[in-house]
C-alpha cells in the first residue's frame, strides 16, 4: 500500500463530485444514468470509451481499494457516453465513472 | 590414521541420519513446494521449509548459524516486532476509524481462541501451551509466535506452520462456514460507505492513544502494539516516507527471512515429529474455524439488531489476518452480486480483528501469568 493510496480516502472532494448518488447502498447505480464509484480508491484501467455499447455485467473499470482490484460492471446494457476518469485517478466515494447516453 | 577413520570422517554427516530426519526433510520440501507452486505464503513459507530442511541436516537451532540467528531473533521476541513495525506501516486505518463500531467484530473475532484453550487443556495441555495453541485462531502469524516463544517455546515449530499456512488457506477454509452460517439473503445485503472523511490529525492520533490505552489495559501485549502503533505512525504522520517505506519493505523483509528461518531450524525430527504437533495443527484449525463462526454470530446479531442493515459476511473478517480475510469477505460479497461493495467495511472490521488479536494475545499471557503458569 503506498502512502498515496493510503490517504485515497480522505482526499477531498472534487467540486460536483458530491456522493449525491448513493441511496441504494452504495453501490454502482442500476438505472440512472451515471455511474458512481461505490468505494474510495484508485482507477487502474479503464474498459470503455465513449461511443461503446455495453452489455449487462461488462466491466466498465477497475478501481483499486485497500490494494483489492474491484471490477465496476454495468448493471445494464446501454450507450456510454462519458467516461469521467482516467487511469491512475484517485476517485471518492460517489464520484462519477461513466455516463450512459441512453 | 587409518582406513576406517578416514570411512568414518567421509560418512559422517549419514551416520547422524535418521528416518525421522529424513521425513521432516520431505516436510521441509512439501512446504517450499507449496510456497513454489501454490504460492501459499511464499515469503514465509518458503524460508521456514529450508529452515526445516537444514535443520535436520545438523543446522538445527541448537548450533552454528542458526542458533546465532534464532537467539537474536526469536528468544529475544524481536523479529515479531519488527515485522509488526511493517505490518503497522502497511494498514490503513482510516475504514475503521471512519465506522468505530467495526471494533466489536475485531472483538468477536477472538473468540475461538479461548474456546479452543479451555479445549486443549482438557486434552492435557499445560495452560502455557494451551494458551499459544489457542491464539493460532486469530491467524495472526507474529502474536502466535510472540505468545508462544514467551510461553511454549517448545511448540514454535508447528505454531508458527500452523498460523501461517492457515493464512494461505483462509480463501479454501472460510467460505464454506460463511456459506453455512449465512443466508443468501443476508450475504446480498449491500453496505453504503458514508465513511466520514477521517482528519490528518486524528490519523496520527489514533496509533499514539492506542499504544497508551493499550500498553496500560494488556500491559504483556505492549512490545506488539508498541510496534504495530509505530509502524503505522510512520505511515500516517506523512513526514517520514523514507522510514515508512523501509518498514514497509527492507524491515519487514529481512526480519521475515529471519524469522522463517529460525521457526524452519527448530523443526528437527525430535522436535516435530510427535502427537503433539498434530494436536497443535488440529486444534490450531479448530480455533481459526471457531473464530470465524465467533465473528460470523456476532455479524448476524449486528444484522438483526439493525434490521438488516450489516452484511453479516463482514463478522469473519473479524479475525486477524490483515488484508486476506476482509478481502475474502468482500470477494463473496461479490459472487452474490457484482455490484456489491462492503470491501471497506470488511476492511474496518480486518483491522479491528488485528487490534482485537494482539490485545488477545496480551491478555492470554497476563491470564498464564495469573494462574502461576509461567
Amino acid at each position: 500500500m503506498t502512502p498515496e493510496e493510503a490517504g485515497a480516502p480522505t482526499v477531498a472532494a472534487p467540486e460536483g463530485a458530491l456522493p449525491v448518488a448513493t441511496v441504494n447502498g452504495g453501490a454502482a447505480q442500476g438505472d440512472s444514468a451515471t455511474v458512481i464509484a461505490p468505494i474510495p480508491g484508485t482507477i487502474i484501467a479503464v474498459s470503455v470509451q465513449p461511443g461503446d455499447r455495453v452489455e449487462h455485467g461488462q466491466e466498465l473499470c477497475v478501481l483499486e481499494a485497500m490494494k483489492m482490484k474491484n471490477a465496476i460492471r454495468a448493471t445494464r446494457a446501454g450507450m456510454v457516453s462519458k467516461v469521467h476518469v482516467a487511469v491512475g485517478a484517485q476517485v471518492r466515494q460517489g464520484q462519477p465513472l461513466v455516463s450512459y447516453s441512453d | 590414521m587409518n582406513f576406517n577413520d578416514i570411512l568414518q570422517q567421509l560418512t559422517q554427516g549419514f551416520q547422524a541420519f535418521t528416518w525421522g530426519n529424513a521425513v521432516m526433510i520431505a516436510v521441509g520440501v512439501v512446504l517450499v513446494t507449496l510456497a513454489v507452486v501454490k504460492e501459499y505464503e511464499p515469503v514465509l513459507l518458503l524460508p521456514i521449509g529450508f529452515g526445516c530442511i537444514i535443520a535436520n541436516l545438523g543446522m538445527s537451532y541448537e548450533t552454528g548459524m542458526m542458533k546465532v540467528i534464532y537467539d537474536a531473533g526469536i528468544t529475544t521476541e524481536l523479529f515479531p516486532l519488527l515485522i509488526f513495525i511493517g505490518v503497522g506501516a502497511m494498514i490503513d486505518f482510516r475504514p475503521l476509524l471512519a465506522m468505530p463500531q467495526m471494533v466489536v467484530l475485531g472483538a468477536a473475532g477472538q473468540f475461538g481462541i479461548y474456546g479452543t484453550l479451555l479445549l486443549a487443556v482438557l486434552l492435557g495441555f499445560k495452560l502455557p501451551q494451551a494458551a499459544s495453541i489457542g491464539v493460532i485462531g486469530a491467524i495472526d502469524g507474529p502474536t502466535a509466535i510472540f505468545v508462544a516463544s514467551k510461553l511454549a517455546p517448545e511448540m514454535l515449530g508447528p505454531i508458527a506452520v500452523a498460523a501461517y499456512s492457515y493464512m494461505s488457506l483462509i480463501p479454501i477454509i472460510q467460505p464454506p462456514i460463511m456459506k453455512l452460517m449465512t443466508t443468501r439473503k443476508e450475504r446480498l445485503v449491500r453496505m453504503e460507505y458514508a465513511g466520514r472523511p477521517v482528519s490528518h490529525r486524528l490519523a496520527v492520533a489514533f496509533p499514539v492513544i492506542v499504544t497508551l490505552v493499550v500498553s496500560l489495559v494488556a500491559p504483556s501485549a505492549a512490545p506488539l502494539i508498541a510496534t504495530l502503533m509505530l509502524g503505522n505512525l510512520l505511515r500516517e504522520s506523512g513526514v517520514v516516507d523514507r522510514l515508512s517505506k523501509a518498514a514497509q519493505n527492507e524491515i519487514i523483509n529481512i526480519a521475515t527471512l529471519f524469522l522463517g528461518l529460525a521457526i524452519g531450524s527448530t523443526m528437527t525430527a525430535s522436535n516435530f515429529l510427535s502427537w503433539s504437533t498434530l494436536a497443535v495443527l488440529a486444534l490450531g484449525l479448530l480455533a481459526f474455524v471457531l473464530d470465524t463462526v465467533a465473528g460470523l454470530l456476532f455479524g448476524k446479531l449486528m444484522y438483526a439488531l439493525t434490521g438488516g442493515k450489516i452484511n453479516p459476511l463482514i463478522g469473519a473478517c473479524g479475525i486477524s489476518a490483515f488484508p486476506m480475510a476482509g478481502r475474502l469477505s468482500a470477494k463473496m460479497a461479490q459472487e452474490e452480486d457484482f455490484n456489491n461493495f462492503i470491501l471497506m467495511h470488511a476492511m474496518g472490521a480486518n483491522t479491528a480483528g488485528q487490534l482485537g488479536s494482539v490485545v488477545a494475545g496480551g491478555l492470554l499471557l497476563a491470564l498464564v501469568a495469573g494462574f502461576g503458569g509461567m
